[in-house]
Order: C-alpha cells, then sequence, then structure tokens
C-alpha cells in the first residue's frame, strides 16, 4: 500500500515532518527555557522487525508515550527516549533532580511533554494539510523498547509486513537529549495528507 | 531471533526472545531427543484470510504453532514427546477501558492455548498478562524457560 510512494513525495513528507518536528521542537524549548535541537527527520521503510533495532536494540529501557491521531485521521504516533534522556527531560521540566523514574510526579510530566510535543507536531502538519488532528490522552511506558513497539508493529502488521517510520531525533545542546518521535500514518491518512501537502505546494495544480 | 519467527534448536542450545511487549513466546520441547522449537508470534490470527505476496505468516498464533511443531518433527521428533511452555502477552500501555489493540496481549495467549490445544500438545507453564515486557531464554537441555523483566523479576518455568 506504500509502493506508490516515490522520491520525491518522500521528500515532500520529510519536509512536511520538518515543519512539524520543529514545532514541536519550539515547544519543548519553550516549556524547558533550554535550546532543543532537532535532526532532519529520516523517512523509511523498514521491514517491520527491524524496527525495535533503530530504537537501539528490543532490550534497550526506554520511556515511550504512545498516542492515537484522532480528528480528520488516523494513525499512530510513538515517541520514545533512552532512559537517561526520559530522567533528563523530567528534570528540566519539574526543575529538581530528585525526581525519581516512575513516580507518579514523574510519569506525569513524562504525559504532558509528550502532550505539548505531539499537539505541536500534529498541529502543524493538520494546517499545512488542511487537516485538524488532535493526539489523544497519551499512553506510558517505561520498559525494554521491543515491548513498547509491539503494539506498534501489530498496528502495522494488519496491513502490512513493511513500516513507514519517519524518525526525528531531538537534542539539546550540551546535555544531550536524545527521542525518538515515530510517526506511523495508516495508509489513508498518509495519501490524504499527501495530496493536501502536494496541493498547497503547487497551488495550480499538479505539475 | 526475530519478531514473527520460529527457530529450532539442540543440546546445548538456549533459543531466546528478547522484548516481548503484547507478542507471545512459545516453546516446544522433544523431552525424549532434546530438541526444541521456539516461536514469537505477534497477532492470534490472519483476520481475512488472504495470503498476501511475501507476507511472513509466522506473525500468526494458528500458522507459527504448527509450524515449530511441524519444524520439530522435519528433524525426527515424536508430537507424542513434546510439551509447551510459554510466557508473554503483557498490556504494555494502559489504552483506557475498550481501547483498539488494549487486549491484543490477551486475544494471543488464548490463540497460542487454542492452537496447542488443537495439535495436541500438553501445555506445562505459562508466564503471561500483566503489564510489563519480558525477555525469555530457553534451554534445550532442560527444559527450563527463564523469564526476566526490565524490573529485575526473574522467573523460571
Amino acid at each position: 500500500m506504500y509502493e506508490q510512494i516515490d522520491e520525491s513525495r518522500l521528500d515532500i513528507l520529510r519536509e512536511i515532518c520538518s515543519i512539524g518536528a520543529g514545532h514541536a521542537a519550539t515547544a519543548l524549548s519553550q516549556l524547558t527555557g533550554r535550546r532543543i535541537d532537532l535532526e532532519v527527520p529520516r523517512v523509511l521503510f523498514t521491514k517491520v522487525e527491524e524496527v525495535p533495532r533503530i530504537a537501539g536494540g528490543a532490550e534497550t529501557v526506554v520511556d515511550g508515550l504512545y498516542f492515537r491521531i484522532l480528528g480528520d485521521a488516523s494513525g499512530v504516533i510513538l515517541m520514545i527516549f533512552p532512559e537517561e534522556s526520559g530522567r533528563e527531560i523530567v528534570r528540566l521540566v519539574l526543575g529538581n533532580t530528585e525526581a525519581m523514574p516512575e513516580d507518579a510526579l514523574s510519569v506525569s510530566a513524562m504525559r504532558e511533554i509528550g502532550n505539548i510535543l505531539t499537539s505541536a507536531f500534529l498541529s502543524a502538519i493538520g494546517q499545512l494539510a488542511g487537516l485538524s488532528l488532535i493526539p489523544s490522552v497519551p499512553g506510558y511506558a517505561r520498559d525494554m523498547a521491543g515491548s513498547i513497539l509491539d503494539l506498534v508493529l501489530i498496528e502495522l502488521s494488519r496491513l502490512e509486513d513493511t513500516a513507514l517510520v519517519i524518525e526525528t531525533v531531538f537534542r539539546e545542546a550540551g546535555e544531550g537529549i536524545r527521542g525518538h518521535f515515530f510517526l506511523l500514518p495508516d495508509p489513508h491518512t498518509l495519501e490524504a495528507t499527501l495530496k493536501a501537502a502536494e496541493r498547497a505546494s503547487s497551488p495550480k495544480g499538479p505539475a | 531471533m526475530g519478531i514473527a519467527d520460529v527457530r529450532t534448536g539442540g543440546p546445548g542450545e538456549v533459543l531466546a526472545a528478547v522484548g516481548l511487549g503484547s507478542c507471545v513466546a512459545v516453546a516446544v520441547r522433544d523431552r525424549a531427543r532434546q530438541r526444541g522449537s521456539l516461536a514469537h508470534i505477534m497477532l492470534p490470527q490472519q483476520t481475512d484470510g488472504l495470503r498476501r505476496p511475501g507476507e511472513n505468516m509466522r506473525k500468526y498464533a494458528d500458522i507459527a504453532v504448527p509450524d515449530a511443531i511441524r519444524a520439530l518433527e522435519y528433524i525426527g521428533c515424536r508430537r507424542a514427546d513434546m510439551e509447551a511452555k510459554i510466557a508473554g502477552g503483557a498490556s504494555i500501555f494502559d489504552l483506557g477501558r475498550g481501547a483498539e489493540g488494549g487486549d491484543i496481549g490477551r486475544r494471543n495467549v488464548e490463540a497460542v492455548i487454542r492452537a496447542l490445544e488443537e495439535q495436541g500438545i500438553p501445555l506445562l507453564g505459562s508466564d503471561v498478562g500483566g503489564r510489563e515486557g519480558r525477555t525469555v531464554e530457553f534451554s534445550i537441555d532442560t527444559g527450563e524457560m527463564t523469564v526476566k523483566t526490565v524490573r529485575g523479576a526473574r522467573r523460571t518455568l
């Protein structure tokens, strides 16, 4: 179902996600008072079995936030932070170093950060594509990357054994906060978003 | 081994499945011949019954469990001497009541148990459900299945 995506559409997709990730990074910078940069997203098609490797290996412990995309589209967003980065983000937001991983306050802070990032990301994409996109309340878990990615792989493999993974890495200068942002649109939503973006980028119609 | 895969092993070997969330690891062992197989399944069964080109059918419990048994028969094992242990099927994210995909772990476990029953393989032990991911090591020599979680729990089936 993804096979009709050629290089030029991949570029559009990358561009859409750069904008989304830019907004998300700005939101996180404002929240923490630190400058958070982002890497140009990688858009890749990969066998579902390979996805845990992208996240650092199936056994790597990560903080995971899982969102459903609601509104005019459907799909899944998964954010993954290696555990040190997760702790660092909580520290930046709460402004203290006493927070323990997995205490109620830290988990609530993680969820909130996830909400802010995801809302910023989706509203940027939505604006571009003329779609109203809203994130669900996030599910949170700290566990092995493999376990956390299971649910996403299952979603994907209902239709495909190949996943479209849009991966963005957040970096904070100095502290080295890293995170992966996986956007997994369902194929129909992807098509709608691409069409809208193409229309937006060429107002006179298809080239 | 990877997701949606079936592996077999002989004396001295340990088969491992890493980072199981809602997935289930199914270990089948011929106690008389020191051979075993491990399957890592993702979904209960294919819902539309269509075989798509290139689709890896071993992600489905109803395909992978018979495959794991057949792989052993192929190397000379006997069904009458086989026994099984399973682990996995957690719900990692709290997705709320009725959320789509929220009960996939439980359905995976049910499908695996059903498939083992259909194949006539006794289930000797299981460590399933809960909220935590698992890593599983299956010793072909002893038939022991060791289950570990990130919070340091360690159980042996």
